[in-house]
C-alpha cells in the first residue's frame, strides 16, 4: 500500500509546487520552465501505474469513521480508468510546453497546475461527492480565467450554463443517493438531471451552443484544459452508464450522434478559426458520447479510445491554432494564409494531428472510430450511420482549416518556425497517436477490458431484464438471461437500494438458463421430476463476483470494491478457491448424474428429438448408433433443433437428426470428481455432459444444474463437495460470451 | 510452403514495407529539420521503386510458375474484437499482381521524370513525400484481401491525391481546388467506409476474397438480394468518386492543378483506375443484382459520353487529356458491367500505360511546339478553318457545344442542388446558435447601460 500512497503524494505534490512556485515570484518564464519540467515528470509518474505492478489495481477506503457519505471508496484505479490518468497530465504538458510568451501570466500558470490536479483526482474516483466537489471546483477555475473584462460575454454564457450543469448535477446526486430520492422513489429523476447536467458540459445538441461561444470569446488555453479531458464524459461512464435504463441510454446516444454530425457540418462552415475548433470539439466530444450510451461493447470500447484519442488531437490542433494566433493574429478562415514555407513543421504537426482527429487509417483515431461505427450500427442500423457521415464531414473541415491556414498565398512574413519546446510537444503527440494507430493492439485490449467493466457494472446494478438485452445483443438467444452470475451485487448499490430487498428466486441459474423448455419452474431436465422445492442459492450471491473479478484482472476495481460494501472482508476477497477435491468431501459424477435419460438416433428426424425432449422435460438429447449400440455419437439440444429448422425454412420431421446433431462432444466418466465434470464443462462452454462407460456406451447425463442442486442442499454444511462460488465461476466461463472468449485467448 | 508460394510471401513483405519506409526515409530527415539534397531524394526514390517494381514482377512469375491459383496471405491481426477484427490479409491473384506490378512501374517512371520536371522547385521535398505515400496506398489497393486495408489505401490515395492538387501553395486555387477533389473523395470514402461495416455486419467478416467471389452470405451463399444491392450501390458511390463518374467529374479538370507529372500518374494512370478495379473486383456483387449492374452501366456510358463530348472543347492539353482518360473509364466500367471482366482489365492496363506516355509527353510537345510556332512565325497545329467549324452552326449543335464547354453542367448542378441548400441550412443554424450567446451579449450591455445612468 506503501507505493500507492508514495505515487499519490507524488502526483500531488507536482502540481502543487508550483502553486507555491507562484508566491515566490519568480520570472514567468523560469516559472514556465518549471512547469514544463513538472508537468513532464507527472506524465512519466503516470505512466508508472502501466509498469509497477502495485499500481496497476488499487483502491483506498474511506476511514470507518466518515460514513457512507462518501460512497464505497475514496480513490481507486481500475482497468476503465488507468488509461485515462496520464491524460489530464499531457494536456498541462502540452498546454505549458506551446503556450506562447504574450499569453502567459503569473496567474494562468497555477491555474493549469490546479486544473491538472483536480481533473486527474476526479478520474480517480467514483465517489459521488468528491465527484461533485471536484466538478464544481473545474469550473469555478475555468471561470476565474474569465474573470477579465474582454471575456465577459464568454464568462456570462459559461456561467448560465455551466451554473444549471452544476446545480443539475448537484441535485441528481442528492435525489439518487440521499434519503429524500429513496423514499420519494425519484432515483429515475435523479439519474435524468444528471444525464442533462453531463449533457451540458459536454456540449450535446440542444446545449452546445456555449462551447463554440466560449471558444470564441474566452481564452482558449483554459478552455481547453477544460473541457478536453472531458470530465462530462467521465462522468457519464461512471455515473450514468452503469445505471440508466437502456431508453434513457438509446435518447442520449441519438441525440450524440445527432450532435456529432451537426457540429462537424457548422465546423465545416465557420469563418473563424477559434469558432470552428469550438464546433470540432463539441462534435469529437458526441461521438465520445455516443459509444458510452449506445450500450455495445465495441461502441464502448471505441469511445473510450477515441477519448484518448480525441483529447490529444483536438487539444493539439486548438494549440496549434493558438500558435498561429500568436504570430498573425485572429484567423479567419474565409481566405487563405499562405506559409506553408515558413513553418513547414507547424503546418505538417497540423495535418497530422487533424488527421488523428479524424479517424484517418494509421492514427489512433482510426482505430476508436472503426470501433464505433461497427458498434453504433450494431445497435442503430441505420442512425449508426452518422458516426461515419460525422468522420467524413470532420476530415473536410480540418483539411479546409489546413488549406486555408498553410496553403493558398505567397507568405512573405518573417520567421514564423516553431521553437524547440513547441515543436517537440506537438510532434509527441503525433507520435504517440501515429504509434498507437499502427499497433494498436494494447491500447484496443485495454480499452476493450475497460469496457467490459463497465458492462459486468452495469450488469451488477441493473435489473435482469435488461442486462439480457444489453449483455448480447447479437441475438444469440443461447447467452439471453446469462447474467445470474455478474448481477449478483445489488445489495446496497448506492442506486436500487430498495432491489436489496427483492427475492433471490429468479436468480437461480438452473432456471434462468433455460435448462428446461417446458415450464420453467421444474428446474433442470435431470431431476425434472423433483418435488423438491427449488433452493435459493443465496450463497452464489455473495461470493460470486469476487471470484470473477480475481479470476479476471478485468473485474480487480470496481467488482470488488462493491464487495467492500457488502461486508464481506478484504480477506473475503482475496481469498482462493477451495478446489473440490483437495482436502474436501470429494463427490464423484455417478452420485449425481441423471440415470435414467432417452436417447435418440442419427436416423430419426428433429421431430423425435423434440417429442423426446417435450416427453421427459429436457432440453438435451444423446444421440447413439443404434438401438442395440448405446455408444454416444453426438448431442442435440432444444437450441440446434430451433436454429435448424429456422436456418433451413424446413419442419422438425424433414431434418435428420444426423445433419444437425454436434459430434465429437466432450464426455465424462462415471468415476470423474465433480470438479473434473466441471472444468470439461468449463473449456468446452456447455453446461450438459454425457456420461460413458470405458466403452463410450451411455450411462447417463450430468448438467451444471445437477450440481448447483447439490450445492444449494450444501450451503451451510461444513463438508461441502462444492461451493456456490465455483458454480458461479463455471456458469460465467460457460457464459462467456464468445466474442470475449475469444478476445482473451 | 512451396517454393513459388515462399517468393510471393517474401515479394508481398518487400512490397508492403518498402513504401512506408521510403516515405519514413523522406519525412523525418526534413522534420528533423535536416532536408535531403535533391538528388538524394531522387535516388532514394527510384532505388525504392525499382526495387518494388521488381519484387512484383518476381511476384507475377512466381504466381504463374506456382500454378496459378488464388492466394490470401495473412500478415496478423492488426486489432482485434471478440471474434472480429483488423487483418492484414492480402489477396493474391493474377489481377492484383498485375495491377500492382503496373502501379509500381508507372510510379518508378513518373518518379524518373519528376526528378527532373521538379529541379530546384522549393517543394521538391514535399512532392515526394507524398508521392511516396500514394505508392504506399496504391499497393495497398492493389494488394488488399481485407476490407479494412483496402480503406486504409483507399484514404492514402485520397489524402495524397488532395494534398498534390493543392501541391503550389503560393497561388489560391490549388488550395480551392484540392478542397473540392477532397470533398469528393471524403464522399467516396463514407460509401466505402458504409460497405466495409456493412460487409462486417452482415457477413460477418471483412474478408475481400468473399467479397469478391460473391460467398459473403451465411455458410458461402451469397447474401440476400436487398443486402447485396444496398453494398453494390455503396461501393458504385465510392467507385463513382474516385474514378470520377458523373455526378462527381467535376473535380478532374480541377485536379489538373497540380504538377503534371501527378496528374499523369494519378488521372492518366492508376488512381482513376482504382475506382474501376475496385469494382472489377467486386463484379460478383454486380452480377447478382440486375439493378446494380444496369445502374453501373448506365452510370459508365452516360460519363462516357459526356467526357468525349467535353473533351473535344478543352482548351488546355491536361483538362482534355484528363477528359479523354475518363471517357475510356466510362467505358470500361460499362464493360464490367456487361461482366466482361478480362476485355476490362486488359483495356485498364492498356490504357493506363498509354494515357500515362501521353500526360508525360504533353508538356514536351507543348514545348516544342511553341519552338516551332517561335521559329516558323506562324500557327502550328490542326488547321483552325477546316473540319466542322466551317459550317454554320445548328441550334442543337450550339447546345452541345455549351454542353461539352461547361462539362456537363455537372459543376452547376452538383452546387445548386446540394452544396447551396447545405450551406443555407448550416448558415441559418449557425446563425441560431450565435443568437442564443448573444443574447447574453445585449443583456450584458444593457446592464451595463443601467449602471452608467
Amino acid at each position: 500500500m506503501s507505493a500507492v500512497w508514495l505515487w499519490l503524494i507524488c502526483l500531488a505534490a507536482l502540481p502543487a509546487s508550483i502553486s507555491v512556485a507562484t508566491l515566490l515570484g519568480l520570472e514567468v518564464e523560469r516559472l514556465r520552465r518549471m512547469t514544463t519540467v513538472c508537468a513532464a515528470t507527472m506524465v512519466i509518474a503516470c505512466g508508472l501505474i502501466f509498469f509497477v505492478p502495485d499500481l496497476h489495481a488499487f483502491e483506498i477506503l474511506p476511514a470507518p469513521g466518515l460514513g457512507e457519505f462518501w460512497g464505497k471508496s475514496i480513490l481507486r484505479l481500475d482497468p476503465f480508468s488507468s488509461a485515462l490518468i496520464p491524460l489530464p497530465a499531457a494536456l498541462w504538458l502540452l498546454t505549458v510546453a506551446v503556450t506562447p510568451r504574450t499569453r502567459l501570466d503569473r496567474a494562468g500558470l497555477p491555474r493549469t497546475a490546479i486544473a491538472t490536479l483536480i481533473t486527474t483526482i476526479a478520474f480517480l474516483t467514483v465517489s459521488p461527492p468528491l465527484l461533485l466537489l471536484l466538478w464544481i471546483l473545474s469550473v469555478l477555475l475555468y471561470l476565474a480565467a474569465l474573470a477579465a473584462p474582454e471575456y465577459r460575454s464568454a464568462r456570462r454564457v459559461a456561467v448560465t450554463y455551466l451554473g444549471v450543469a452544476t446545480a443539475l448535477f448537484a441535485l441528481g446526486l442528492l435525489l439518487v443517493t440521499g434519503r429524500v430520492g429513496r423514499d420519494g422513489n425519484l432515483e429515475h429523476v435523479g439519474l435524468g438531471l444528471i444525464i442533462v447536467a453531463s449533457l451540458i458540459r459536454k456540449g450535446i445538441f440542444p446545449f452546445h451552443a456555449w462551447l463554440p461561444h466560449a471558444f470564441d470569446r474566452g481564452q482558449i488555453g483554459p478552455a481547453i484544459l477544460f473541457s478536453a479531458p472531458q470530465m462530462g464524459a467521465y462522468v457519464t461512464a461512471v455515473l450514468i452508464t452503469p445505471y440508466a435504463s437502456l431508453e434513457a441510454l438509446r435518447w442520449v446516444a441519438i441525440l450524440a450522434l445527432f450532435t456529432a454530425v451537426y457540429a462537424a457540418a457548422l465546423a465545416l462552415f465557420q469563418t473563424d478559426a477559434r469558432r470552428a475548433c469550438g464546433y470540432l470539439f463539441v462534435s469529437q466530444s458526441a461521438l465520445v458520447m455516443t459509444g458510452l450510451e449506445c450500450t455495445s461493447r465495441q461502441a464502448l470500447a471505441g469511445s473510450l479510445t477515441l477519448w484518448i484519442s480525441s483529447a490529444l488531437a483536438f487539444a493539439g490542433i486548438a494549440r496549434c491554432v493558438l500558435v498561429l494566433e500568436a504570430r498573425r493574429g485572429r484567423l479567419d478562415l474565409s481566405r487563405h494564409h499562405g506559409g506553408f514555407e515558413q513553418m513547414p513543421l507547424l503546418a505538417a504537426s497540423f495535418l497530422v494531428l487533424a488527421l488523428a482527429c479524424t479517424g484517418f487509417p494509421g492514427t489512433l483515431g482510426f482505430v476508436a472510430a472503426e470501433l464505433l461505427v461497427d458498434g453504433a450500427v450494431e445497435v442503430f442500423p441505420v442512425l449508426g450511420f452518422s458516426v461515419v457521415l460525422a468522420g467524413a464531414l470532420t476530415g473536410l473541415a480540418v483539411l479546409r482549416m489546413y488549406f486555408s491556414l498553410f496553403c493558398g498565398r505567397r507568405d512573405l512574413g518573417v520567421h514564423l518556425g516553431l521553437l524547440r519546446r513547441e515543436a517537440i510537444a506537438f510532434a509527441a503527440v503525433a507520435t504517440f497517436l501515429v504509434l498507437n494507430g499502427l499497433a494498436p493492439g494494447p491500447m484496443v485490449a485495454s480499452r476493450l477490458g475497460a469496457s467490459e467493466l463497465l458492462f459486468r457494472l452495469r450488469a451488477e446494478r441493473r435489473p435482469p431484464d435488461d442486462v439480457s438485452t444489453f449483455y448480447d445483443r447479437r441475438g444469440k438467444a443461447r447467452h439471453q438471461l446469462s447474467a445470474p452470475d455478474l448481477r449478483v451485487h445489488t445489495s446496497r448499490s448506492w442506486v436500487h437500494p430498495e432491489r436489496e430487498r427483492q427475492p433471490v428466486d429468479g436468480d437461480d441459474p438452473a432456471a434462468a438458463r433455460g435448462d428446461a423448455p417446458g415450464p420453467r419452474v421444474r428446474g433442470g431436465m435431470s431431476h425434472a421430476r423433483t418435488t423438491r422445492p427449488r433452493p435459493r442459492v443465496d450463497g452464489l450471491r455473495a461470493t460470486s463476483p469476487a471470484r470473477v473479478s480475481a479470476r479476471d484482472r478485468v473485474g480487480t476495481g470496481l467488482a470488488s470494491q462493491s464487495c467492500s460494501r457488502c461486508g464481506c472482508s478484504k480477506v473475503d476477497r482475496i481469498e482462493e478457491r477451495p478446489i473440490s477435491g483437495q482436502g474436501e468431501h470429494v463427490m464423484k459424477v455417478e452420485q449425481l448424474m441423471t440415470k435414467k435419460v432417452v436417447s435418440c438416433r442419427g436416423d430419426e428426424t428433429l421431430s423425435d428429438a423434440a417429442r423426446v425432449m417435450w416427453e421427459h422435460d429436457c432440453g438435451f438429447v444423446p444421440i447413439v448408433e443404434s438401438a442395440d449400440n448405446a455408444r454416444v455419437v453426438g448431442v442435440v439440444t432444444d437450441r440446434d433443433v430451433c436454429m435448424a429448422t429456422y436456418t433451413r425454412g424446413l419442419a422438425p420431421s424433414e431434418v435428420w437428426i444426423r445433419d444437425v446433431m454436434s459430434t465429437g462432444v466432450r464426455q465424462c466418466k462415471p468415476s470423474d470428481t465433480l470438479a473434473a465434470a466441471e472444468e470439461a464443462m468449463r473449456e468446452a462452454q456447455i453446461h450438459r455432459l454425457p456420461v460413458v462407460d470405458e466403452a463410450g456406451q451411455l450411462l447417463g447425463v450430468i448438467s451444471l444444474a445437477d450440481i448447483a442442486r447439490q450445492a444449494a442442499r450444501e450451503a451451510g454444511a461444513k463438508r461441502r463437495a462444492v461451493s456456490a462460488a465455483e458454480i458461479g465461476e463455471t456458469l460465467a466461463a460457460i457464459r462467456k460470451p464468445r466474442e470475449i472468449a475469444a478476445g482473451s485467448a | 510452403m512451396t517454393g513459388a508460394e515462399k517468393v510471393l510471401h517474401g515479394s508481398l513483405l518487400v512490397l508492403l514495407i518498402v513504401p512506408p519506409a521510403l516515405v519514413a526515409a523522406l519525412a523525418l530527415p526534413s522534420l528533423f529539420r535536416r532536408p535531403l539534397r535533391e538528388a538524394v531524394i531522387g535516388f532514394t526514390t527510384r532505388a525504392a521503386l525499382l526495387i518494388v517494381f521488381g519484387a512484383a514482377l518476381i511476384a507475377l512469375v512466381a504466381y504463374f510458375e506456382g500454378g496459378a491459383t488464388p492466394l490470401v496471405i495473412s500478415f496478423g491481426s492488426w486489432f482485434s474484437w471478440g471474434t472480429q477484427g483488423f487483418s492484414f490479409d492480402f489477396l493474391v491473384d493474377g489481377w492484383s499482381l498485375s495491377f500492382t506490378a503496373l502501379a509500381t512501374g508507372a510510379c518508378g517512371v513518373v518518379s524518373a521524370f519528376s526528378h527532373r520536371y521538379l529541379h530546384l522547385d522549393p517543394g521538391f521535398n514535399r512532392y515526394f513525400v507524398q508521392f511516396a505515400v500514394f505508392v504506399m496506398g496504391i499497393s495497398l489497393v492493389g494488394l488488399a484481401g481485407s476490407i479494412e486495408v483496402l480503406f486504409a489505401g483507399w484514404e492514402l490515395l485520397g489524402l495524397s491525391s488532395a494534398l498534390l492538387v493543392g501541391f503550389f501553395h503560393d497561388r489560391r486555387e490549388p488550395a480551392v481546388n484540392a478542397l473540392r477533389v477532397f470533398a469528393v473523395y471524403r464522399v467516396s470514402d463514407a460509401a466505402m467506409l458504409g460497405a466495409a461495416v456493412l460487409l462486417h455486419h452482415w457477413a460477418g467478416s471483412g474478408s475481400l476474397s468473399l467479397l469478391f467471389s460473391g460467398h459473403a452470405g451465411v455458410g458461402g451463399s451469397p447474401l440476400p438480394p436487398e443486402q447485396n444491392l444496398l453494398i453494390a450501390v455503396l461501393l458504385i458511390v465510392a467507385v463513382a468518386g474516385k474514378s470520377a463518374l458523373l455526378p462527381f467529374s467535376g473535380w478532374l479538370p480541377r485536379a489538373m492543378e497540380g504538377p503534371t507529372p501527378s496528374s499523369a500518374v494519378y488521372y492518366g494512370a492508376l488512381s482513376i483506375h482504382a475506382g474501376c478495379f475496385l469494382l472489377l473486383r467486386a463484379e460478383p456483387f454486380l452480377a447478382q443484382s440486375t439493378v446494380a449492374s444496369v445502374a453501373a452501366g448506365l452510370l459508365g456510358a452516360t460519363t462516357a459520353l459526356c467526357a468525349t463530348a467535353s473533351a473535344r472543347v478543352q482548351t488546355d492539353v491536361k483538362s482534355a487529356l484528363a477528359y479523354a482518360s475518363l471517357t475510356q473509364v466510362g467505358i470500361i466500367v460499362v464493360e464490367i458491367a456487361f461482366g466482361l471482366t478480362t476485355i476490362a482489365f486488359v483495356h485498364m492496363l492498356g490504357h493506363a500505360c498509354f494515357r500515362l506516355l501521353q500526360f508525360l509527353s504533353a508538356p514536351s510537345i507543348l514545348h516544342d511546339l511553341h519552338e516551332l510556332e517561335s521559329r516558323s512565325g506562324d500557327f502550328v497545329g490542326p488547321d483552325a478553318d477546316s473540319g466542322a467549324t466551317s459550317r454554320k452552326p445548328t441550334r442543337a449543335g450550339r447546345w452541345l457545344y455549351l454542353f461539352a464547354l461547361e462539362r456537363g453542367f455537372v459543376d452547376n448542378l452538383v452546387d445548386r442542388l446540394i452544396v447551396s441548400p447545405f450551406y443555407l441550412v448550416i448558415v441559418q443554424l449557425d446563425r441560431f446558435d450565435r443568437m442564443r450567446c448573444a443574447s447574453h451579449d445585449r443583456a450584458i450591455t444593457d446592464t451595463v447601460l443601467r449602471r452608467d445612468r
